[in-house]
C-alpha cells in the first residue's frame, strides 16, 4: 500500500512549526534547529512541500554584501493544510475537506 | 562539504534537487560552528539519497544486462544456430533500450559486444563446451563486436517506443 506522501512525522512537525507564524519567511538553518531535524531529512520534507505548493521559497540577498539565504513560508493552502494538521492533534487529517475534489494533490489518494 | 565534492554533487542531482543543494550549502555558513561537522553530513545524506533514487533503476537495469550479455554469449556457445543468437541481442538490445531509455546506447554495447566478451571470456579461463571450437582468437573477438550494430540500433527503437509511450501518457 502507498505510503500518503506528507505522513512522515518530520512533515507534520514542520508544518505545526511554521502555522506559529504563517506569514512570516523562515530559514532553513533555523527549521532545522528548532525542530532538531537533520538537513538530510528536512531538505527532502521541503522539497515535497514546495512541490506540492503549500511552500513559496526565496533567496534573501543581504544588504550588507553577505552571502544569500533560502527563506520557506507557507502558502495560502499550506496554511489550510497546516490548520488541518494541527487539529487532527497528530492524527491525520480529512484532506477532502481541506482539497474540495479539484484542488486535491495525488498524494492525498492513499 | 569542501568545493570539490560540491562540484561533483551538483553534478550528480537532478536540476530540481540541485536547487535544495544550493539551498542547504548557502545555509551552511549561518550554522552554528559547533554543528557545522552534522550539518555537512546531513547535506551528505541528502545527496547520497538523491542520487541513489536517481540512478538505482539504471543502476540495476544496466547490471543486469551485463548478466543477460553473458547468458546469450554462453548460448551462443551451445547452440548451433547463429540466428537464435542474433534473435535474442535483438530482442535484449530492444528490452534493455526500453528499459534504458536515456542511455540506450548503453544496452546496445552492453548486449552487442556480450558474443564477443563471453568468447574472450571463455577463451582465457579455457572453459569452451566440449566438441566445440570458440572464437578465441583476437581478431574473431574483435570481428564479433560488428554485432554491437544491431544491437544498438534494436535498443535506438525500444527507447523510442518508451519515449512515444510516455509522451502519450503525457497528453
Amino acid at each position: 500500500m502507498a505510503r500518503p506522501r506528507h505522513s512522515s512525522r518530520n512533515i507534520t512537525r514542520l508544518l505545526e512549526h511554521m502555522l506559529e507564524h504563517p506569514s512570516k519567511w523562515y530559514h532553513g538553518y533555523g527549521i532545522s534547529r528548532h525542530l532538531g531535524i537533520a538537513a538530510g531529512s528536512m531538505y527532502p520534507a521541503l522539497a515535497r512541500l514546495r512541490s506540492d505548493g503549500l511552500l513559496e521559497a526565496r533567496w534573501e540577498i543581504p544588504e550588507d554584501g553577505g552571502r544569500p539565504r533560502h527563506l520557506y513560508r507557507l502558502t495560502a493552502r499550506g496554511s489550510t493544510f497546516a490548520r488541518s494538521v494541527a487539529a487532527g492533534a497528530g492524527a491525520r487529517p480529512d484532506v477532502e475537506e481541506v482539497w474540495p475534489a479539484a484542488g486535491a494533490p495525488a498524494w492525498t489518494q492513499a | 562539504m569542501r568545493p570539490r565534492l560540491d562540484r561533483v554533487a551538483r553534478l550528480l542531482l537532478r536540476p530540481d534537487d540541485r536547487q535544495w543543494l544550493e539551498a542547504a550549502l548557502a545555509e551552511t555558513p549561518h550554522v552554528d560552528p559547533n554543528e557545522r561537522a552534522e550539518w555537512r553530513a546531513g547535506i551528505a545524506a541528502f545527496v547520497v539519497r538523491r542520487c541513489a533514487r536517481r540512478f538505482a533503476v539504471a543502476t540495476a537495469a544496466a547490471t543486469a544486462l551485463v548478466v543477460v550479455a553473458f547468458a546469450i554469449g554462453f548460448l551462443d556457445l551451445n547452440i548451433e544456430p547463429t540466428s537464435v543468437s542474433l534473435l535474442l541481442i535483438l530482442a535484449a538490445g530492444a528490452t534493455g533500450g526500453y528499459v534504458l531509455h536515456r542511455s540506450w546506447w548503453l544496452a546496445g554495447i552492453i548486449v552487442g559486444s556480450s558474443i564477443s566478451l563471453t568468447a574472450a571470456t571463455v577463451g582465457q579461463l579455457d572453459l569452451q563446451p566440449a566438441g566445440r571450437a570458440a572464437e578465441t582468437s583476437a581478431t574473431s573477438i574483435l570481428l564479433l563486436l560488428v554485432l554491437v550494430a544491431p544491437a544498438s540500433v534494436a535498443s535506438w527503437a525500444g527507447a523510442t517506443a518508451r519515449r512515444r509511450r510516455l509522451h502519450t501518457e503525457r497528453d
